[in-house]
């Protein structure tokens, strides 16, 4: 069940708190402040559903649960898909649930290229531990899916490192598996312990009046109009996700290393078809992630549905109904990399910001060098074709066939997408390229807070949203501590 | 016999999903109705600045073919048009390649979606 929202009479009220956004960030530091007695008000621009509403990975999913249908694109050369929740949980709500802590080395990094402190390992454990609890973060109790275990016996074969990745699902007696998520979780909490929740409302604009930050609002009515709300409050924390906070902060006039670093997880796939059975109607999400040559690049299954892989064959139209004539033999994967940067730039007139992103040559590199291992990998897992998402390249079926992926992928005929977007505001005490201090406090802006994957410092090189809860843990202690 | 954004997103659906997707015989006009109803429900939650840009390049497509033919696209017989989506397809203007693109991968999206997901 979807936490109940608050009516709609808190439309022009305030708290001492107020938090933009429900995903992890958001839902997190919400629960914590309600918690610890603090007067929380939640606002989320998404409709508020439970996560049982939709069928996961469906159109009906991305409409109702997806900011713009999951169409969205950074405009560059390649332009890259990228999809973003919006509905109350954000994010949590319609992922694969995978988790991952940030990685040590990256941690590290983030200390010494942004001055990033008391974030170590040792650190963040008791963030990371309190919220693997609270997920019920697990391996799966029974055998991972088809098409995760090929991936997995390819890296095998081959001598590189492969793991399953735990997931947040919590399973019943019965061995039932439910996937959590942030209204399974800290938002019920949240609202157990006081926090308001307003849904379906937008912030366009904040301003600081007399130590008060005034939030300029517009909210869907049930009639299907729009009617304009204002909150009030003490302190703000901004957690919208890594497009929306940087647009929100720019449009309201906070600039300063806001929005002009903006990263991805560029991410190239492959369909993969191979002469035994590994994908079935409704199969499971998968959990294998080759580690071999990570943070640089990772390997990974996706979502395997006939309209996803049709999705994944659009560079291939010759083989299309072939492949989907034969769906349960294929499955998608592929190749994620760190490189690039973008932008984050609110327009005049619209309310959707211009997000754009470039990839250099090295970075095409990189993604050619992730298809090749990805290829040998699915080749080594016993795969008789290929289908990389590469327009004019072929098909591949044989170790021979490798060579003929370019040391590096021409831009105008790749075809890239992401699920990770974070930096955009990246946190540390090196001012000269931070929007934030170590804790989320907007530089120059009293009570001014970000609890998103935009205050990751680069790309974490894994699924981000561990770590964006982990550190919205650690933030929001040191709030109510006094210490951040 | 003028130039029209629906009409293009239905006449562009009917031609992609006929052309690339198994299935998708003749008769089944209330499933390609039904994707280009889909589209046409993604081109609305497109991001505003988006929108217009991509309806005026919708219907500038629709009534390109008005000088050589004296009809829109969408009132082309499905091989004329066909041939022209091809065309261009392969253009080395990437901007049009990228409206193709949106029209094929919501299609095949939308078709495999159709026939998969409802079970229809």
């Amino acid at each position: 069940m979807a936490p109940e929202a608050a009516s709609t009479s808190y439309r022009n009220g305030g708290a001492e708190t107020v938090v933009l956004g429900s995903g992890p960030g958001g839902a997190v530091t919400a629960c914590l402040l309600a918690e610890a007695g603090r007067d929380v008000l939640l606002v989320e621009e998404g409709p508020s559903l439970a996560l049982g509403d939709t069928e996961s990975f469906s159109r009906d999913e991305m409409r109702r649960k997806y900011r713009n249908g999951g169409v969205t694109v950074a405009l560059g050369n390649p332009s890259i898909a990228y999809a973003e929740g919006r509905c109350l949980g954000g994010g949590s709500e319609v992922n694969s649930g995978l988790y991952h802590r940030t990685p040590p080395e990256v941690l590290d990094r983030w200390q010494t290229e942004f001055g990033l402190r008391d974030a170590t390992e040792a650190d963040l454990a008791p963030h990371f531990e309190a919220c693997e609890r609270d997920l019920n973060v697990s391996l799966l109790p029974a055998e991972a899916p088809p098409a995760s275990l090929r991936l997995h016996s390819g890296a095998e074969h081959l001598g590189w490192r492969s793991i399953e990745v735990p997931r947040w699902y919590r399973y019943d007696a019965g061995g039932q598996a439910r996937r959590q998520s942030m209204t399974e979780t800290y938002l019920p909490r949240a609202v157990q312990a006081g926090c308001r929740i307003v849904p379906q409302t937008r912030a366009r604009v904040i301003r600081r009046e007399a130590g008060q930050f005034k939030i300029h609002c517009s909210q869907d009515t049930a009639d299907g109009g729009q009617r304009q709300a204002e909150f009030v409050a003490k302190t703000l924390v901004v957690a919208c996700g890594a497009v929306q906070t940087p647009a929100l902060l720019r449009r309201s006039g906070i600039r300063d290393n806001i929005g002009r670093t903006l990263h991805f997880h560029p991410t190239i796939k492959v369909v993969a078809r191979f002469p035994e059975v590994v994908n079935h109607a409704g199969m499971g999400v998968p959990v294998h992630q080759v580690k071999e040559f990570s943070p640089r690049i990772g390997l990974g299954c996706a979502i395997s549905q006939p309209p996803h892989l049709a999705l994944a064959m659009l560079d291939h139209p010759e083989a299309l109904a072939e492949v989907l004539a034969d769906w349960q033999h294929c499955a998608v994967y592929y190749a994620m990399t760190l490189g690039g940067a973008g932008s984050v730039t609110p327009l005049p007139v619209f309310a959707d910001p211009l997000v754009r992103f470039g990839l250099s040559a090295g970075d095409m590199g990189d993604l050619a060098t992730g298809l090749r291992r990805l290829c040998e990998c699915l080749l080594a897992a016993g795969a008789d074709l290929l289908f990389p998402t590469v327009r004019g390249l072929g098909p591949i079926a044989c170790e021979a066939d490798l060579a003929k992926i370019p040391p590096a992928l021409s831009p105008g005929a790749t075809s890239l997408m992401t699920i990770h977007a974070f930096s955009s505001c990246p946190m540390g005490e090196d001012a000269a390229r931070t929007a934030t201090d170590s804790f989320g406090r907007v530089r120059d802006v009293p009570g001014l807070r970000i609890a998103d994957a935009s205050i990751l410092c680069s790309p974490p090189g894994v699924n981000p949203q561990g770590s964006v809860m982990a550190f919205a843990r650690r933030n929001a202690l040191a709030l109510l501590e006094g210490r951040g | 016999m003028t130039p029209s954004f629906s009409a293009a997103v239905f006449a562009l659906t009917y031609s992609i999903v006929r052309e690339r997707c198994a299935g998708a015989e003749e008769g089944s006009t209330r499933l390609l109705n039904r994707v280009a109803t889909y589209i046409l429900g993604c081109h609305s939650r497109l991001p505003d600045f988006m929108r217009v840009p991509l309806r005026l390049a919708t219907i500038g497509l629709d009534g390109s073919t008005l000088l050589t033919t004296g009809r829109p696209l969408h009132l082309l017989s499905h091989e004329e048009r066909w041939r022209r989506i091809e065309r261009w397809r392969a253009s080395r203007f990437s901007p049009l390649r990228n409206v193709l693109r949106f029209y094929e991968g919501l299609a095949v999206f939308g078709w495999y979606g159709e026939v998969h997901e409802d079970g229809a």
